[in-house]
């Protein structure tokens, strides 16, 4: 036998003197016509040759079509479950090979099985399925969202099942003793099709609205044990210097301060930590009374090696700060509240605050076009809040559904409801412990009714230049902001107040913004923390505690 | 002509002929010998006019310029191998030579009952022909 591909080619389907006349006659006539005739005969055959096997015996080309479906079944099963049992693993080597051993292996064999039950037919229904297989396979590879196919399940069963039709003809092939070179330029071809297809699934994806984002936020991302079964995602973004502990507000991971840590990294060790219940760390059912929270706190202290740093907490972090300072105050070294002290226990003013807050127009909530996209989210909250928001933040809050659109991040039901419940309690009567470590509380207050207008306050957003416009022209309107403004002014005078009888060692500064001071104020914030770091001196000292409240 | 009570007939009655026609496209075959496809007796015609030297490409060449019609190989190729499976021609491998690079060629040679279809074949075209003035101004 001369060692000829297409010899061996044709001998698949017919006996092997066929195949060598046939192979001769073609390489005869060669010399006449030319290679491009030759080669597109030697197509115009192969596919006559299969076609004559098919239409000879169609029936049992079916039987054996669905003999191949049947023995495949367990293969796939086996492999399918391989991969699956391990879904952590999926797209890891071990798992690529593992799916490749049963699939490509179960090919193998139903093809040589095929082919040995019935050589001619048996190599045609190879062909034929392996034909079919890679033709279906490649046109869901196009049309398919590009996405399901980047992703390490979608792209490992893919290309392993294409792999598996070139397996199917190898093992026809091999047992009529012939070489594998035949499914040599089939996996060519297929090859040059799947690497087309991922190369344009690549490309759609990149340019995508919903591709893969990657916080560019300079930090180590670390997940540490501080209660049983509950670990907190700790980032730290390193430096040298004092050290400093971010503590985000409720509703917010550390992601919140992207943005301003490394800038206070280039002076400070900064560690920021998520709370628990929250995206990235652990949503056990119990523990979000605020003493396990600041437990929770000292733990990942303790993890990361942080040494009696200073803790810069906003909002809600407020809570587990008086924990902090008061039972926990030589781990310490003091403490920052971010528009996070208040006097959780008084709200008998609310009722008139809210009232005329009632009767003004507010800053505008995301509409549909906003909530399309990240994009289109973080463009309207940087129009909107007077300063741009971490983007790692707004992944944090929002989530992406399956389209693009984003919706609000929301706990788990039964999360929140324990939160709820903590909060109640310690609320009422809201008697915090005291905290015996030096502390300055930030408090975002407007300086007059224009500022409360154009730059908001911890309870309102700024308004845009028409709207101030509009208020400003309307005299009833206006003289409701400037209740508003006297209103909001008085509580903050009871908050800092009760702050200063709260905290011996405590000062008190306003700044003029939102809530997030971080987002709408950061250097004035940055500049507060500096001047309040120098003025520990030497190191923390704890004050002698009060005999009585 | 039909009916004729010709050796090697199978024993079945007219009226069972008639309904087993409704089955097949040819009409049912009164002897041992098939009826020939169209193609198939243009393939034995040129076996015939090579005698000796019929093979693959031979017979294409041989059809190519006789009937002006592009056959491929592959057509060339299922025919034979009707052909043989029916009886009507036999293969044999003659000597390799090198401008097919070494390989052998499949000759093939019109068996008896090959004979016998193609002239019956002919003769049933003849006697269709018969009275009608098909062709003009050609060799008869």
């Amino acid at each position: 036998m001369r060692d000829d591909v297409v010899e061996r080619l044709f001998s698949l389907f017919v006996p092997s003197d066929r195949a060598e006349a046939l192979a001769g006659d073609l390489v005869e006539e060669r010399e006449q016509r030319g290679w491009v005739w030759y080669w597109l005969h030697v197509v115009g055959l192969t596919f006559v040759l299969w076609r004559n096997a098919t239409m000879d015996a169609p029936l049992r080309m079916l039987t054996l079509t669905l003999t191949a479906g049947v023995l495949f079944t367990a293969p796939a099963f086996a492999g399918a479950a391989a991969v699956l049992i391990f879904p952590l693993a999926v797209g890891s080597l071990p798992s690529w090979l593992a799916l490749a051993l049963f699939w490509w292996g179960g090919a193998l064999w139903i093809g040589a099985s095929l082919a040995v039950i019935a050589p001619r037919q048996g190599m045609a229904t190879c062909a034929l399925v392996a034909a079919v297989g890679a033709a279906l396979l490649i046109a869901v590879g196009v049309t398919v969202d590009p996405q399901e196919l980047s992703r390490p399940l979608g792209r490992m069963f893919f290309v392993i099942a294409l792999g598996t039709t070139v397996a199917l003809l190898a093992g026809g092939a091999i047992a009529r003793r012939r070489t594998i070179v035949i499914a040599v330029p089939f996996a060519g071809i297929i090859g040059i099709a799947a690497v087309v297809v991922f190369v344009m699934a690549a490309a759609s994806s990149s340019s995508a609205r919903h591709s893969e984002w990657r916080d560019p936020s300079p930090h180590a991302v670390r997940l540490v044990d501080v209660d049983s079964r509950v670990q907190l995602e700790v980032l730290d973004w390193g430096g040298s210097g004092p050290n400093l502990l971010l503590l985000a507000g409720g509703g917010d991971t550390a992601h919140v301060f992207d943005d301003v840590a490394p800038v206070l990294a280039r002076r400070y060790r900064v560690v920021g930590i998520t709370r628990r219940g929250h995206p990235g760390s652990s949503a056990p059912a119990t523990g979000y009374g605020f003493a396990r929270l600041a437990d929770d706190v000292v733990r990942a202290m303790e993890a990361v090696d942080l040494e009696t740093p200073v803790v810069v907490g906003h909002s809600l972090a407020g809570e587990e700060m008086h924990v902090l300072g008061a039972r926990y105050a030589g781990r310490i070294g003091g403490l920052v509240y971010v528009d996070a002290a208040f006097d959780r226990g008084d709200d008998a003013d609310n009722d008139v605050y809210d009232a005329v807050a009632r009767t003004l127009p507010e800053a505008p909530a995301p509409g549909a076009e906003d909530m399309a996209s990240f994009t289109t989210l973080r463009a309207f909250l940087g129009r909107v809040q007077g300063g741009t928001e971490p983007e790692a933040r707004l992944r944090a809050r929002y989530i992406e559904n399956p389209d693009g659109t984003v919706r609000r991040w929301t706990p788990e039901p039964h999360v929140f409801q324990a939160m709820a419940t903590e909060m109640r309690t310690a609320y009422s009567p809201y008697v915090p412990e005291r905290i015996r470590v030096p502390a300055l509380a930030i408090y975002a207050v407007p300086t007059s009714t224009d500022d409360l207008m154009r730059r908001g306050s911890s309870d309102r957003l700024p308004l845009s230049e028409d709207a101030i416009s509009a208020a400003s022209a309307d005299p009833a309107v206006r003289e409701r902001f400037e209740s508003l403004y006297r209103l909001t002014r008085s509580r903050v005078q009871h908050h800092r107040a009760w702050f200063e009888a709260f905290a011996e060692r405590g000062r008190v500064v306003e700044i003029s913004g939102t809530h997030d001071l971080f987002i709408s104020n950061p250097s004035a914030v940055l500049e507060h923390i500096d001047a309040f770091v120098a003025s520990l001196g030497d190191g923390p000292t704890i004050a002698p505690p009060r005999s009585s409240q | 002509m039909a009916g004729g009570n010709r050796g090697g007939r199978p024993a079945v009655s007219a009226w069972l002929l008639d309904l087993l026609s409704y089955f097949t496209d040819n009409a049912v075959k009164m002897t041992s010998a098939p009826n020939l496809g169209e193609f198939e007796q243009l393939v034995l015609l040129a076996i015939l006019r090579l005698r000796d030297g019929a093979y693959g490409v031979t017979i294409r060449a041989e059809l190519v310029d006789r009937t002006g019609r592009n056959v491929a190989p592959g057509a060339v190729y299922t025919a034979l191998e009707r052909l043989e499976t029916k009886g009507l021609i036999t293969s044999r491998m003659s000597d390799p030579t090198p401008q097919r690079g070494g390989r052998a060629k499949r000759h093939v040679t019109i068996t008896a009952t090959g004979m016998e279809a193609l002239t019956r074949s002919v003769r049933a075209y003849e006697r269709l022909l018969d009275g009608l003035n098909l062709i003009r101004g050609t060799h008869a």
